[in-house]
């Protein structure tokens, strides 16, 4: 009778227990945004430092490609995601998610504005002079030309149907794809021109932004629907103190943000 | 084919009729059935990609295609050919879709852009994937591509982002195999101001140049040149494993930053490295396939283009050695060593 107890308790035990308990499996945070151009080894070193100091088995998974989101969520690849908003409306594949936490830069804010930049030397006035003309993007798959109609040209007269778009891995190549005569116009986040600007004038000195796009909110921190681990406050606390050390401090760099907050 | 054969039909059911009302009805039937050229033959509704062999970085370009196509050649199918490095599969290949008659072909690598550019005249061919193309495709009217060779301006605008105040750039080399790329490079420094102080060594074929000579050569640059930084381009007489960790271990030691075309070598204590980006390669095939397929453009006019962007590679642990501060390279880089 004891041992028949003791299986049916340990066999509950094993059937209501998260699933990390026993699997001792590492939880995973996805991270996407192709509007920092961090590598993805310096994203997950200073992720796995900053982890390790607060004793959380988590780790962080760069994904350079938007495509594969809704399969890794799916896979349970990862339970986490650190994504903008703008991109949450294209997870299928039946991937559901949840916010739970947004980001804000040092005034407070929780958007930035991207920049349509050409030479100085262009002659070009206005953007609607760039229709017909090359421009490099950053890439975000298969619904670039979505994202690009929706979130960057709407308010311009631009179209991806009257420009050529050259998708480009990152702000830097767009910058001097332009620099060199490539292109006529690159579209770069903020960050990226701010500090080619801030660190080296005479790259930017040629060029001049001749659009800045409606609101782009900063990254959000989703999870899955349905959390499968037992420490997800644990994890929420850890964004939100992530301002209060400096290996946080660093990760909130790398993710281009001031802190995290409560929705 | 199936053209002919409706005119010849059509013409023997008029067979009874007069001279010239037959005419009026050829006339007419011309415009019902216009008679197809030679082009009315192509497929044009397929783009075939060749590559060379089974490569991840090929297969990088190809999706890249596949991405944009889907999205803007919603009516061209792409068809994949893999020539897996072998010769005769890839003339087999080529002589296969000289029948098929695709409406283009694009080919990855230096395999089948030169069997293709040798096989076939009569359909656009766009390469990629090539370094230094000009010595390996003959510029035919067909024929245009996407160079894999960095932009000599590239180089130096990366030069300049790592080390602001450069004037002076050193490399060895021999002539026989870089005599091309150093004299570009030197047009493009020149524009930024800044010199290239030159080492010539003559090797004889497959001859390294001996460590005691890379000694001398790179003490006199150093010395005479009062070089900031070298170059170690592509060649095989200057690097040997012995000369490169003599040139890692002197360029710390004499605070000259070591510049080099790959990653490994920043792996292994290089300053920094730009090597080719193949991802950006898939949508500028994609611009060229558009110019030809869409915009009607022959390939002829089209020019050869450079590759955009780069994979810029450096380690932190060299540069805080040579007391450089470059962190806020950090967010524009592809890679860190540390």
């Amino acid at each position: 009778m004891r041992i028949f107890l003791l299986f049916f308790f340990i066999t509950a035990i094993i059937t209501v227990a998260p699933n990390n308990i026993f699997s001792g499996d590492n939880i995973t945070i996805g991270y996407y945004n192709p509007d920092i151009s961090y590598p993805a080894s310096e994203i997950i070193k200073t992720a796995d430092n900053y982890y390790k100091k607060l004793n959380i088995n988590l780790s962080m998974q760069p994904i350079s490609n938007f495509d594969n989101i809704s399969r890794l969520l799916l896979d349970n690849g990862v339970e986490y995601l650190i994504m903008p908003p703008l991109f949450a409306d294209y997870i299928n594949g039946g991937a559901e998610i949840k916010r739970r936490l947004e980001a804000v830069d040092k005034y407070g804010s929780n958007f930035y504005s991207k920049y349509i930049l050409i030479k100085k030397d262009s002659g070009i006035k206005t953007v609607g002079e760039l229709a017909n003309k090359l421009i490099a993007s950053s890439s975000y798959g298969k619904i670039s030309e979505e994202i690009l109609n929706k979130f960057i040209f709407s308010g311009s007269p631009l179209k991806t149907e009257n420009v050529d778009i050259l998708w480009v891995k990152k702000d830097l190549d767009g910058i001097f794809a332009l620099v060199f005569g490539q292109v006529e116009a690159a579209i770069v986040a903020p960050a990226s021109y701010e500090l080619l600007s801030r660190e080296k004038p005479e790259f930017s000195n040629e060029l001049t932004i001749v659009y800045t796009s409606g609101k782009i909110f900063f990254p959000c921190l989703y999870s899955k629907n349905k959390i499968l681990n037992s420490i997800d406050g644990e994890i929420r606390e850890s964004f939100i103190k992530m301002n209060e050390n400096s290996i946080g401090m660093e990760l909130l760099k790398i993710f281009g943000i001031e802190k995290w907050k409560q929705l | 084919m199936e053209t002919t054969m409706k005119i010849i039909i059509t013409g023997l059911l008029f067979s009874n009729i007069r001279f010239s009302r037959l005419i009026v009805c050829l006339l007419y039937l011309a415009l019902l059935f216009p008679i197809q050229n030679s082009a009315d033959e192509i497929n044009s509704n397929i783009i075939a990609v060749v590559k060379s062999q089974e490569l991840e970085i090929y297969n990088e370009i190809i999706k890249n295609i596949e991405l944009s196509a889907s999205i803007k050649m919603k009516n061209y199918e792409l068809k994949i050919f893999n020539g897996n490095g072998d010769n005769s599969a890839l003339e087999k290949i080529f002589g296969d879709l000289s029948g098929l008659k695709p409406a283009a072909i694009v080919t990855i690598g230096i395999q089948a852009s030169y069997m293709a550019n040798s096989m076939i005249e009569d359909i656009p061919v766009i390469f990629c994937g090539v370094h230094q193309w000009e010595k390996f495709i003959v510029k035919k009217k067909n024929i245009t591509g996407v160079d894999m060779t960095i932009d000599p301006n590239s180089i130096i605008k990366h030069f300049k982002l790592v080390i602001p105040d450069l004037k002076t750039v050193g490399v060895i080399f021999d002539p026989q195999y870089n005599d091309n790329l150093i004299s570009q490079l030197e047009k493009a420094a020149k524009k930024e101001n800044i010199k290239i102080a030159k080492s010539k060594v003559k090797t004889k074929d497959l001859e390294s140049i001996s460590l005691e000579k890379i000694k001398e050569r790179f003490s006199e640059l150093k010395q005479k040149e009062n070089i900031q930084l070298l170059y170690l381009i592509p060649d095989p007489s200057v690097i040997t494993k012995e000369n490169f960790n003599f040139l890692k271990e002197n360029c710390i030691l004499s605070k000259v930053s070591l510049f080099a075309y790959n990653e490994e070598f920043v792996k292994d204590g290089a300053l920094f490295s730009l090597a080719q980006d193949y991802s950006n390669a898939g949508s500028q095939i994609y611009l060229i396939l558009k110019k030809i397929l869409t915009n009607k453009i022959n390939p002829e006019k089209i020019e050869v283009v450079k590759p955009v962007g780069a994979n810029f590679t450096i380690n932190f642990s060299t540069a805080q050695k040579l007391n450089l501060n470059i962190e806020f390279l950090k967010s524009l880089v592809n890679k860190i060593y540390y």
